[in-house]
Order: C-alpha cells, then sequence, then structure tokens
C-alpha cells in the first residue's frame, strides 16, 4: 500500500478543481489532482469516440471561462486558443431563418424581417441585460456572506454588499427604479421578462433559450430570466454575451490547465477513483483511492458534487444530520440529453443558406415559447420532449482540428431529457429512439442531414452521469434556483466553499457562483484554502 | 356641483373599509360604487377565518364567528379522503390515508409554515418601505424588517431565506410521501396565483396568504355577507355617502392634481382626493387616461400581470348534498387536488390560456347548494371559454364523490365574466399575480407603491396594492392612513 | 435592391443616392449611420466644409429616421411626447423639439413637420418606434416607420437658394426658415425645407427614392459657374459643431440607451431649457423637469473658446491655470479648429461653478506630433454653443 504526503488533495480533475490545483500549485503548494479517468477534464474533455473525430462531447462552446483566469494561469502559453463564433440562428417552419450576427445593423435587420418593433426593443433589452451582468461580474468572484452570521467578515461582506449597490459611480449610480429592476430580472420568468420587450414569437423563444439550457426550469418558470445571466455575462477578448470554440475541442481547456499545472510542480494521479475521504475528529487528512492506495493531505478538495461528495465518498456518520438532509435535499435533476454526431459532409439547411455566417453559429429549431414550455411539460411528466430545444452546432467549421478534412462533427445539446423515465425507466432501446428522435427533428429542418450521419454518440443524463460523475446529469452540479443561488449554494450556511468537515472544501460548479466553464468557483475555492493557510499570492482574480 | 373631501371609486370591501376609517376622522366621504351592493369581489370569497386585527382596532368591528367551519377534506379518488380538523389554528388529523411518518411531517411543515409567515406578517400590516428612497423612515424600516428575519435565529433564518425562492412541490417531495397531503397543501399554495406546485415562488405565495389569513388554511368562518353589512353600517353610522349602480367614467385631474370624477351619465362630483379602489390598470389606463401618464409608467402599467384564473361554480341540488365517505358533521372546506402531478397539469393548461381539462376544485356545501372555486380557467383577452364544457368536467369530478346528482341549477362565473361585472382587468382575485417582483415595494409597481399614484390627491386602496387580495382590508386601512398624513 | 432582402454579405444598406455618391466617394472613405452606408469624405473634407461655408455642399442624410404621425390625436399626440408646446402650430410649419423620459432626461431631438392637425412626421437621429407607439396609448393615432420610403439630401450654404432659384423653384426665396412646402425641381414633385444643421442659409429636401438621382444631378446643373459638391459626413460634424448643434449618443447619451444611469442628460443640462415648457398641461416628464429646474443643475453642455490651435479632442477639463492644483469639472464632448471662425472650439461639459458665460476653465489637450503626443494644458473661455449664425439664416427673401 502506497502513502504519500501532500499539503493538497484534490478530487476530481475537472475544470474547477484543475484551475483550484493551479491557484494553490502557485502559491508553493504541494498538490496533487486524483482522477477517476485516465484523462482530466470532468466536463470539458476532447474525445476521440469515433476514428478520426473529436468531440467536446459534454460541454461545447466557451465564453464564461474568466479572462484573469484565463491569464493567471497562462493558459495561452500551455496551448489554449478561443475561436469566436459569427452568430446563432432559429429555423422556421415556414422556411425562413431567424439570425443574429457580430454586425449589430444586420442584426437589426434581421429581427425587422419579423418585427421593427422588436429589433429596436434588442437594443433596450441588451442594454437592461447588460447592466445585470454589470451588476453580477463582482459578485462572481466574491465568497458570498452568510446573512446569517454575525461573523465580522459576514457582517463586512453584506456591508460590502450593500455599499456596492448603494455607490453613486460604481454602476453608473443604480437608482431605486434599477434595483427594482434587479430584484425583478432576478426573480422574474424569462417569459414575462421578455413579453416587457418583444411581440414576435421567433424573436421572444430565440432569446429565451440561454435561459433553460441545462435547467430544470421552464420558460415559465419564475427564475428563469437569471438563468440568461449565465450564458450573457461571458465574454470573448472583451465582447461580453460572445461566445467562442475552444480549438481542439473543449478538453483543450482543461489540457491547457493541466498543463499549467504540472509547469508549477502539480502532480495528477490518473485512472484513480477516490472511495473514501479520510476523517478522524471531524477533521479530513486523506484519501483512500480504489486500488487501496492512501493518500495524506493537510486540506482535501473536493471538485465532485455536493451530493457526490458527501453521500458517496463521506461516510453518513461524519455529517451533521440537518447537514447530511440538506445535501440530500439539493436539487440535482437533469433535464439536457447531448448527440455528439459525426457527418460526412456539411449540412444543408432549408432556410439558412450555405456560407451564411448565421449557420456557423448556435443553431435552433423551436418555433415559441409555448412550444419551449411544452417540451418542459414533457419532462416534468418523465417523457423526453416531443419538440425539444436543441442547441446545435458545428465546430469545424471555424476549428479545423475537429474532423477529417471535407467531414464534419456537430454538436447538439437537447433540452430536456430526464434522468428518470417515467415508463419503467431508460434502456439502450429508448436510448436510441431518443437519439434517432432529435436527429429526426433536425432533419426536417435539412436537404442532407439524414443521409451524412457517419456516428452518433447520444447521452441521456445518465450517460452523462456514468461519464462525468455528475449526479443526475446535471451539468451545473446543481440547478440554478433561488434557493440554491448565492449564500444558499450548495447548502446554506456552507456556501463559503468550507464544509462541516475541517480541512476539507468544495470547489465544484454545486458551489457558488454555479455552473458554466467559468472556474470562478474554482478560483473562490483557492483563495479560501489560502486565506486559512496565511498564503498570499498576486494574481490577477485573487 | 356636490364636493366631498374624499370620493372612493368602487364599494368593494377595501373601499368601504377606508370610507369608514376616513369618515371616522372626521372627513366627508362618497363611495361609488358601480353594482347594485356593495362588496364587490367579496361576493366569491368563500374563506375568511377571521375579521384581520387591523379592521377590530380601527374600524370597532367583530364579526362573531358564526360558520365554524373546522374541517377540512382532502378528496381522494379511492374515497380515501383525509379529513383535517382546525382548532383555532392547530390542526389534527381524523382520519387519513396517510402513515403516521407522514402525519407528523405534514404537520411539522406547516408548523415551520407557521414561523416564518409570522416573520412575514409583520411586514404585511405596514406600508412597505422604498429602496433607496434616500428617506430615514424607509431606511429604519428597512433595517427593522432586516432585524425581524435575523431574530428568527440561524437555522429558521436560513430556511426562510431558502424557501423564499423554492417550489413547494420540492419542498413537500423532500419530507412526505403522501399524494393527498400534498396535493392538499399544494392547493393552499396555488390557489388564485398563476403558479403551479413545481414553480419556484409557490412557497412564498403561501407564507404570504398564510400571514394574511393567520392560518395555513384558509376557512369559512365569517359570512362574508355578514361582514360586508357590518362596514357598510360603519360606513352609514358615521354618514358616509354610498352611491349604487353609478360607474364612474373618468377621474378628473388639473396640473396633476385630482379636482374630482365624472360619472357615465356625465354628473361630476368634486374632490382634491379621489380614492380608486379598482384594480390598477382600470385605474390608470380607463379611469384617469394613459393621456397625462408618463410613457415608462404606461409600460409599467401595462406590463403588470394580472391575468385571473379563477372561475367561481355554483351548483343547486334538487336534494341535500352528502358526499361519499365523509360524514355530514365533518363537512367543511372540500379540496379536490388530488396530488401534485393532477395540479401540475391542471396548472399546464393555464400557461397555454386553456382552462383545465381536469381541473382542480374546492368547495363548500350548505344542504343542496354547492359552491367552488374551479382552476385554472385563464382570463381570455378576446374570447370566451365553452362554460359548459368547464361545467361538464366539474360535474363529472364531483360525481366520483357526489351520488346520484341531479342538478337543478347550474352557474359558472369566469375571471372574464368577474371582470365585466367588477371592473377588475383579468378576473384576478388579487388584482394581479402574487409573485416576488409584484409585492411589498415592488406592488403594484415601480412609481405607484405605497399607495400613491403619479397624481397628487389620487390614492389606490385595491388589492392591487400591498399586501393583495384576501379581504384583510389592511389595503383599505393603510391607503386610508396614508392619505391622512398627507393631509396634514 | 429591395430593402427588406437581407443579405450577410451586404450588412448595410445603400441610399437612393448610393450610384451617385460611391461614383463620386474617390477616397472610398464611408461611415455607418443607421445601417445605411454614406460617405464620410468624399475626397477632402477640407473643401467639402469650406463648398458648405462658400458656395453650396449636397449631404446625403437619408438615414435619417422618419416617422409618419397620422390621427385626430396627432397634434395632442405630439404635444405628450415633445417638451414645448405645439398648440399653436400651423400647417407647412415645423417645430424643433425634444423628449424626455419619467425622469425628465433627454431621449432624443427632432424637427416635427406639420401637415395638417392630423397629420405630423417626425425626423430624429435615433430610432423611437416603440417610445412613440408606448407613448401613443390612449391617443388615436397610428404611428409608422417610414424610414426607408423617403429619399432625403441636405443642400446647405450661401449659394442654396440661388442654385434652386435657377432650377425655377418657384418662390423658395419666400420659404421661412422652420417651414417647408411642395415644390417642383425639374419636373419631379419634392417637400423642401428650410432646416438644415450647419447654422448657414439651406435648405432640406425630401423625395421619393425612385426620383433621388435626378433630384441629386439637378442639384449639380450649375457646377461650372457654381461650385457645389458633395459633403461627407466628416464636414457635416464639422458645420454641426460650428452651429452648436448636438447629437445624442456623442454629445449626451440617450435615456433610452444609456447602460448607466448617472449618464442621462436633463434639457436643463443640455442647455435646451429653452425647448421645456413647464405651463404645458401635461407632457411625459413633466413633474420630473419641474423638480430639476427647482433643484438646479450639476453640469452643463457648453461652448468653449479654447487657446491656441490644438484641437481639445477628448479632453478632460479642470478648474484652474496650474495643473498640480486642479480638480477635473468637465470633459470635451466634440471638439475642432474652425476654419471659417479660425478660433479652436469645443464643447462640453462643466460643473454648476463654471457655466456661466465667461468662466475660464483647462483642457488638458493630447496632441499627436510624430508619433509623440504634446500635453498642452490650455485655457478656455465658456462662450455660447452657437459659435457660427449667419445672418443668412434666416433672411426672407434668402435671396434677391
Amino acid at each position: 500500500m502506497n502513502k504519500t504526503n501532500y499539503d493538497v488533495a484534490i478530487i476530481g480533475g475537472g475544470h474547477n478543481g484543475l484551475t483550484t490545483a493551479c491557484y494553490l500549485a502557485k502559491a508553493g503548494l504541494k498538490v496533487v489532482i486524483v482522477e477517476r479517468h485516465e484523462y482530466v477534464g470532468g466536463a470539458a474533455v476532447s474525445r476521440e469516440l469515433h476514428p478520426g473525430w473529436t468531440y467536446s462531447n459534454c460541454s461545447y462552446v466557451c465564453s464564461l471561462l474568466r479572462p484573469e483566469i484565463f491569464r493567471d494561469l497562462e493558459l495561452a502559453k500551455h496551448g489554449l486558443q478561443i475561436i469566436p463564433y459569427e452568430g446563432s440562428a432559429s429555423m422556421l417552419d415556414d422556411g425562413r431563418f431567424y439570425a443574429h450576427y457580430q454586425d449589430h445593423d444586420l442584426t437589426y435587420r434581421s429581427i425587422a424581417q419579423f418585427s421593427k418593433k422588436d429589433a429596436e426593443a434588442y437594443d433596450r433589452f441588451g442594454k437592461d441585460v447588460m447592466r445585470q451582468c454589470k451588476i453580477i461580474k463582482p459578485l462572481l468572484k466574491m465568497t458570498p456572506p452568510d446573512p446569517t452570521s454575525f461573523a465580522p467578515k459576514d457582517i463586512m461582506g453584506l456591508f460590502e454588499f450593500a455599499k456596492y449597490f448603494a455607490a453613486k459611480d460604481e454602476l453608473g449610480g443604480l437608482g431605486e427604479k434599477e434595483i427594482y429592476d434587479t430584484i425583478r430580472f432576478w426573480t422574474m420568468s424569462v417569459r414575462d421578462y421578455l413579453e416587457e420587450y418583444f411581440e414576435s414569437d421567433i424573436v421572444k423563444v430565440h432569446l429565451a433559450g440561454s435561459a433553460i439550457i441545462g435547467t430544470a426550469l421552464g420558460p415559465y418558470s419564475p427564475g428563469s430570466a437569471y438563468v440568461l445571466l449565465h450564458h450573457y455575462m461571458g465574454e470573448v477578448d472583451g465582447t461580453v454575451g460572445a461566445w467562442g470554440y475552444a480549438r481542439g475541442g473543449m478538453g483543450s481547456i482543461t489540457k491547457a490547465m493541466a498543463s499549467s499545472f504540472k509547469a508549477n510542480n502539480g502532480e495528477i494521479i490518473a485512472g484513480s477513483p477516490v472511495t473514501k475521504i479520510l476523517i478522524k475528529n471531524n477533521k479530513s487528512y486523506g484519501l483512500v483511492l480504489e486500488n487501496g492506495d492512501e493518500i495524506y493531505a493537510n486540506k482535501i478538495v473536493s471538485n465532485l458534487d455536493v451530493k457526490r461528495t458527501f453521500l458517496k465518498v463521506v461516510e453518513e456518520k461524519e455529517l451533521p444530520g440537518d447537514f447530511y438532509k440538506a445535501v440530500k435535499n439539493f436539487k440535482i435533476r437533469g433535464s439536457s440529453g447531448k448527440l455528439n454526431i459525426a457527418l460526412d459532409d456539411l449540412p444543408i439547411w432549408k432556410s439558412i443558406p450555405v456560407g451564411d455566417p448565421a449557420g456557423t453559429g448556435d443553431l435552433h429549431i423551436t418555433q415559441s415559447i409555448e412550444e419551449m414550455e411544452g417540451a418542459y411539460d414533457d419532462w416534468k411528466d418523465g417523457k423526453w420532449s416531443e419538440f425539444p430545444y436543441v442547441d446545435m452546432c458545428i465546430p469545424s467549421i471555424n476549428d479545423p482540428t475537429m474532423a477529417p478534412q471535407g467531414k464534419h462533427y456537430m454538436s447538439v445539446f437537447v433540452q430536456y431529457v430526464p434522468y428518470n423515465l417515467a415508463n419503467g425507466g431508460w434502456t439502450e432501446e429508448k436510448r436510441l429512439e431518443f437519439g434517432k428522435h432529435v436527429m429526426g427533428r433536425i432533419g426536417s429542418y435539412s436537404k442532407n442531414f439524414n443521409d451524412i450521419i457517419n456516428h452518433a454518440e447520444i447521452r441521456t443524463p445518465k450517460e452523462i452521469e456514468a461519464e462525468v460523475g455528475l449526479t443526475e446529469g446535471n451539468i451545473f452540479q446543481g440547478e440554478l434556483t433561488m434557493d440554491q443561488l448565492m449564500f444558499n449554494r450548495p447548502v446554506p450556511g456552507y456556501a463559503q466553499y468550507k464544509t462541516p468537515i475541517k480541512n476539507l472544501y468544495m470547489c465544484g460548479s454545486s458551489t457558488h457562483p454555479g455552473g458554466g466553464v467559468m472556474g470562478a468557483p474554482g478560483a473562490n475555492a483557492a483563495r479560501e484554502i489560502l486565506k486559512d493557510l496565511n498564503k498570499k499570492i498576486s494574481t490577477h482574480y485573487i | 356641483m356636490k364636493k366631498f373631501d374624499i370620493i372612493i371609486i368602487g364599494g368593494g370591501h377595501n373601499g368601504l373599509v377606508a370610507a369608514s376609517y376616513l369618515s371616522k376622522k372626521n372627513k366627508k366621504v362618497l363611495v361609488i360604487e358601480k353594482n347594485e351592493n356593495v362588496g364587490g369581489l367579496a361576493e366569491y370569497a368563500d374563506n375568511i377565518n377571521c375579521i384581520s386585527p387591523i379592521i377590530t382596532k380601527e374600524l370597532s368591528i367583530n364579526a362573531t364567528n358564526t360558520n365554524n367551519t373546522n374541517h377540512i377534506i382532502s378528496l381522494e379518488d379511492h374515497q380515501n379522503h383525509t379529513v383535517l380538523e382546525d382548532n383555532n389554528g392547530k390542526l389534527s388529523f381524523i382520519k387519513t390515508n396517510a402513515d403516521e411518518h407522514d402525519q407528523k411531517n405534514f404537520l411539522s411543515i406547516i408548523n415551520n409554515y407557521k414561523i416564518f409567515s409570522k416573520t412575514l406578517g409583520s411586514f404585511m400590516f405596514k406600508k412597505p418601505p422604498r429602496v433607496k428612497s434616500g428617506n430615514k423612515a424607509d431606511i429604519l424600516q428597512l433595517i427593522s424588517m432586516g432585524w425581524k428575519v435575523r431574530k428568527l435565529g440561524k437555522k429558521n433564518m436560513r430556511e426562510l431565506l431558502r424557501v423564499i425562492g423554492l417550489n413547494i412541490a420540492d419542498d413537500l417531495e423532500d419530507n412526505l410521501s403522501n399524494d393527498n397531503l400534498m396535493g392538499l397543501l399544494s392547493h393552499e399554495a396555488v390557489l388564485g396565483t398563476n403558479l403551479g406546485p413545481r414553480s419556484p415562488g409557490s412557497i412564498l405565495t403561501l407564507l404570504y396568504k398564510q400571514a394574511i389569513n393567520n392560518n395555513v388554511f384558509n376557512l369559512k368562518n365569517i359570512e362574508v355577507g355578514n361582514y360586508i353589512n357590518l362596514l357598510e353600517e360603519s360606513c352609514n353610522k358615521n354618514s358616509v355617502e354610498i352611491i349604487k349602480s353609478t360607474e364612474v367614467k373618468k377621474i378628473l385631474t388639473q396640473n396633476n392634481s385630482v379636482t374630482g370624477v365624472q360619472l357615465n351619465n356625465g354628473e361630476i362630483f368634486e374632490s382634491t382626493c379621489v380614492i380608486s379602489n379598482t384594480d390598477p390598470k382600470t385605474t390608470y389606463l380607463n379611469l384617469l387616461g394613459a393621456e397625462i401618464l408618463d410613457t415608462d409608467f404606461i409600460r409599467r402599467t401595462k406590463n403588470y400581470r394580472n391575468k385571473g384564473n379563477v372561475a367561481k361554480l355554483e351548483l343547486v341540488f334538487e336534494n341535500d348534498i352528502n358526499i361519499n365517505g365523509v360524514d355530514n358533521n365533518m363537512y367543511g372546506k372540500f379540496i379536490y387536488a388530488p396530488n401534485i402531478q393532477y395540479i401540475e397539469h391542471a396548472f399546464n393548461a393555464n400557461k397555454y390560456n386553456k382552462y383545465s381539462e381536469n381541473p382542480c376544485l374546492e368547495f363548500y356545501v350548505n344542504k343542496n347548494i354547492l359552491s367552488a372555486n374551479v382552476y385554472y380557467v385563464p382570463h381570455l383577452a378576446n374570447s370566451n371559454h365553452q362554460e359548459n364544457e368547464i361545467i361538464k368536467k366539474c360535474i363529472s369530478i364531483l360525481s366520483k364523490f357526489i351520488p346520484d346528482m341531479k342538478i337543478s341549477k347550474e352557474k359558472l362565473i369566469t375571471p372574464n365574466a368577474i371582470e365585466a361585472k367588477y371592473n377588475v382587468a383579468g378576473g384576478h382575485w388579487h388584482h394581479g399575480d402574487l409573485e416576488i417582483d409584484q409585492l411589498l415595494m415592488m406592488r403594484p409597481f415601480y412609481g405607484s407603491a405605497q399607495y400613491s399614484t403619479p397624481i397628487n390627491g389620487l390614492y389606490l386602496c385595491s388589492a392591487g396594492t400591498h399586501p393583495g387580495g384576501g379581504l384583510t382590508g389592511i389595503n383599505g386601512i393603510n391607503a386610508a392612513k396614508k392619505v391622512i398624513g398627507d393631509l396634514k | 435592391m429591395n430593402s427588406s432582402e437581407i443579405s450577410y454579405k451586404k450588412p448595410l444598406l445603400e441610399t437612393p443616392f448610393h450610384k451617385r455618391t460611391s461614383e463620386n466617394c474617390y477616397s472610398n472613405n464611408w461611415y455607418r449611420w443607421a445601417g445605411y452606408k454614406v460617405v464620410n469624405e468624399y475626397s477632402s473634407t477640407e473643401l467639402e466644409y469650406t463648398a458648405v461655408r462658400n458656395t453650396a455642399g449636397v449631404f446625403d442624410i437619408t438615414p435619417m429616421h422618419k416617422y409618419e404621425i397620422k390621427g385626430e390625436d396627432a397634434k395632442q399626440f405630439i404635444n405628450k411626447l415633445i417638451t414645448k408646446d405645439i398648440s399653436n402650430i400651423q400647417s407647412n410649419q415645423i417645430a424643433y423639439g425634444i423628449w424626455c423620459n419619467e425622469d425628465g432626461m433627454v431621449i432624443d431631438d427632432g424637427t416635427i413637420f406639420c401637415f395638417n392637425e392630423n397629420h405630423f412626421r417626425i425626423f430624429c437621429a435615433e430610432r423611437n418606434l416603440n417610445w412613440f407607439s408606448d407613448t401613443a396609448t390612449g391617443f388615436k393615432v397610428t404611428i409608422e416607420d417610414i424610414s426607408t420610403s423617403i429619399a432625403a439630401l441636405a443642400f446647405q450654404g450661401p449659394l442654396s437658394c440661388k442654385i434652386l432659384n435657377l432650377l425655377k423653384v418657384n418662390n423658395i426665396e419666400n420659404l421661412k426658415p422652420f417651414h417647408f412646402d411642395n415644390y417642383n425641381i425639374e419636373n419631379h414633385n419634392v417637400t423642401i425645407s428650410r432646416t438644415g444643421f450647419s447654422g448657414d442659409l439651406g435648405y432640406e429636401i425630401w423625395c421619393d427614392p425612385s426620383q433621388a438621382i435626378d433630384v441629386w444631378d439637378s442639384l449639380f446643373k450649375f457646377n461650372r459657374d457654381y461650385k457645389v459638391l458633395a459633403a461627407g459626413m466628416s464636414a457635416l460634424e464639422m458645420v454641426r459643431i460650428e452651429a452648436g448643434f448636438i447629437q445624442p449618443n456623442v454629445d449626451f447619451m440617450s435615456a433610452e440607451q444609456a447602460l448607466r444611469p448617472n449618464r442621462m442628460r436633463n434639457p436643463y443640462e443640455l442647455g435646451l431649457g429653452w425647448l421645456v415648457n413647464l405651463e404645458k398641461k401635461y407632457f411625459t416628464g413633466k413633474q420630473a423637469l419641474i423638480r430639476h429646474k427647482e433643484n438646479g443643475i450639476e453640469k452643463k453642455l457648453v461652448g468653449l473658446d479654447v487657446e491656441g490651435d490644438k484641437p481639445a479632442v477628448g479632453s478632460v477639463l479642470y478648474d484652474n491655470s496650474k495643473k498640480n492644483k486642479a480638480k477635473e469639472i468637465g470633459i470635451v464632448t466634440a471638439a475642432m479648429w474652425s476654419p471659417v471662425l479660425k478660433s479652436n472650439i469645443a464643447i462640453g461639459f462643466v460643473n454648476k461653478e463654471h457655466y456661466k458665460l465667461g468662466s475660464n476653465v483647462y483642457a488638458e489637450i493630447y496632441h499627436p506630433e510624430e508619433l509623440d503626443y504634446r500635453k498642452i494644458w490650455a485655457e478656455c473661455k465658456v462662450v455660447k454653443r452657437q459659435f457660427f449664425n449667419n445672418p443668412r439664416r434666416n433672411a426672407v427673401p434668402a435671396f434677391k
């Protein structure tokens, strides 16, 4: 039996685990990452699941990754390049298409085809959402203060929070009206929110997509407007709200992080699932691996979701009853599926002409918010959506490394797919049927799609859970609802990356500010750990 | 041309409360009511637990508890109904198919909610403070609200801050397994709102209603007609002038100040103070007219969500009504919302402006008369529902529990009908959805909260103001106090 | 080209004058304006500017937003929209007005053409369809965006009237400032208004897009003797600064578009208080403007006469002649060397201690000189924003 001592051991090499690891290693600590798979990356991976093709088989586009982290970890030096893409489009049943382009005037005219008023309102909407992005941006970096605590740092935190909103110059002096607007934005349904700006179905549904991706909410659910932020607050080179591909697939991000980590003398133990966190006297001190090896460390950090951490690798007896119950009740319902498709040719759409940049971004086929909500109704009943919302993109158009010459890779994100099917659970047959159904829906908007499919990987929340380890296949490591955000995330009283077990921390998307390939939870956790160790590092983020 | 100190548009119960309060302060008050009788929407309110203490205190009105409904019956398809007894807010099971664990958890959830709603309750009776108005009183009130929440203690405060944004279904499913009990509590949470059990915010609506009613189950203890009569008497006693069967056409203004009202027949009453008890949309867009309102304000008025979705069904039977599996002496408030999914499915239709194929029911039985709230029957902007179809659906549900139904008379009042009769845009019980963005200082919307309006001398006192509907009279009292304060 | 057809290859629309403007745009220097491609500089901004001040210049202003207001409440609607009172407006008269939001913050300005009580047309710089439509709630009016169905030229300069006269535009010399009428230019029916951005004699010509090229050509018909030049946006920017006109989202943020609430400006701050009539019964923002007037303003957009000859573009303004003791008191929004005035002029915000005419403030100018910046600490005098205002502008008849 091998026994090794480290300053910090991190369970799971997802992008947040890697981010935490990098910052801690930069501070001169001896850090090890223990990863279940032979490769790191968690849900940000590139995998050759079909010979010649590289799939970003979980997450597929990049925007939220905090630029400070990119810079601190020198990810460019370690091989990461982000390629911004042009736009997005929704294909209509009547043969037209609706598109957003990088060019503002072109976007205006594209919307004006459907409604001049909406085309104009889009600017006002953009401004109002941008204001919310500005408001939330510093909050992402913040360890949420505990509003119930009387500890000086929490009181100060709350005070800072209040001061921030009261400030005259920051945010351009928010007035009473803007504060109410913020509360409204955080609590309203995306449908109600969009109704205040737009009249055209296709405009509303195209914009609403961002609010439901990955969530167990429908567009009519209060709180869904806020989720828009999780898809708007990102940026590519200062263009807020822009999205891009990581060259070589999403795995390039975590590969670069791993390389940065190793450059700082970090160690990665791959292919070694952790079976148990060693705890004595309410203090964690090590890990047990599947092969029986034990690893000792002063600090243990879990990149696993909160459920997996405390229901699988920590024994119940080590946990306070309230905490255990709260973890059990943590909402982490999977609602998304994913198809990764190897194509022999470029799909030709019935509506979008070949060469139009609208076809090179994310593509959608949902016709109205009602249809989208109907897809959610199916999910609530334990069925996959008959008319699913799909977020499709073909990274190989922009990224030559993803598929053989002349061939293409298509990533299809599908909303909604339940973790448990009502009529008897998932079977291999049903999984294939689900995939066929989605491809059929896509096929009906294309002239050649059905004939060019070379290979398809079909993933339901079950497969996502099995491969990535995300409980119930929830891509955000926990739903982004009001009861699970900020100081409530993941569990009230434990929103500061610490746990009831001393020396055990959390750094995954289960913690504030939540999911998306952002790196903020990982960096925030690193900051808290360094604080506890009285170590200081000077970086852009921390 | 007659002159009054204060004119109140609409003799709904908040209008009467305000009138009575103001007349006690020696103001010459006129109430103008569109219909033959005062009371407005109260006509359809089955449930009031008690007269809210603020009414008793300010108006010395105390209706005695005449009906003493203290049973809650949650109907179940296989006749395994749950019957609860309510003894002044203390609940106990008379019969149920739920196991002991569930019974215990059910009562403990309700107790938890009670603690939270008490905290919220302390916000309900006061005028809500404004955020960042720069006004000291507002800041102090905000701090005191924060303090009250903190006083809950760490554990409860954390739980409150969590459930406030949660949906009722999740919290129930975390703690219970009995469908009937979960349906019952979900019903209380969503009735009269535009939410389903799985909509975030549906616990908040329950806490909110609980805070207003001082009980999780709103029961028919007070005869509403009787209460309205007492209010009317109180008005008469203090020589409030009440004109009935008269509709206000326009609120008159000059230089951004109220000068009076004009009736449909052209007659004008003068006053420098008008309180509107109609809903905000009707008040602003119809009675006042958008022409004299700022464009941003018009936008907010239009964005106010006020789609009603509860219909009232009245059935008269040839014989006295007997409910299967429930003893006569246990009759009380009947609820048919058998499980969460059933309610959620009913809610699905509402989202698409369709009535529920399988609606939820809440009803009371009085000998051969059955009066029910049916939801979801959404208000339609440009058309009407097939009322007969809805009645048929209801009867087919009721026939599961009432043997040999012989109905001699049936009547359905949809939100559209309520809108037409009472001038309540959207026919909404609460004159507008009870969701976070339309509560407290944001009710009904920015620029119109705290009972005042952009027009000097014009006030709101309807359910569209804080704290919403529910026959509490708080809106009326608070508005009247605001008027008195401003007149000083 | 059908304007409703969109193609990613042509993100910008071409105006009906495009054939002519592109032929003359030797420098291939284009400018984006409201989704259109318009010329920034044809060949030399200096010469184009000089033509406007010396003979006449022709600007393609088709991208202006144009809204048709029709209906029995049209006049009441306008009166609710804008801050000044147009109750007494006559047919064929034009009003210049601004509109504000509920907080009294300026959204945009525009010229409002009165055809009759029930028919108006608004020309403005920003898109306003939503604001107009929401403002129209409760009024019997229809609001239509007619931006693409009218071609427009600004014909500005001392000879503008003479040339129209040579083109036999009947009685054009008697068209009064801020009036318009229907005329005929070589058998084409056009609407001509005596309006413009130049602060000089000038007209704006509105016609059907199908006649655009003919109308354009007519204006250049007498070029052998009277050299008229097509002028680009750069020249327009120069003359509008000299005339003291301000532009939303250049000199101030439109209240509908400002991300930061404290970037919005009220009319008093913009020096447009004269456009606000608080006696008027009702308009959006009236209550807020009453408060603004009472409370006074913290800063004001003023004209600045800047020492030296280096334009104070983007300069920060200070209160003291000594740099190390100076406090920031404002910012320049537009600046230029004025060839016609031979002075260094600027428009900028200064705080309330300094907005009185004659006050002295100091601009820190970063002047680029051969890959280096010279930092100049220039004294500025607060002056009237209207730097250039030739008596020709308002003379009737305009031409004898």
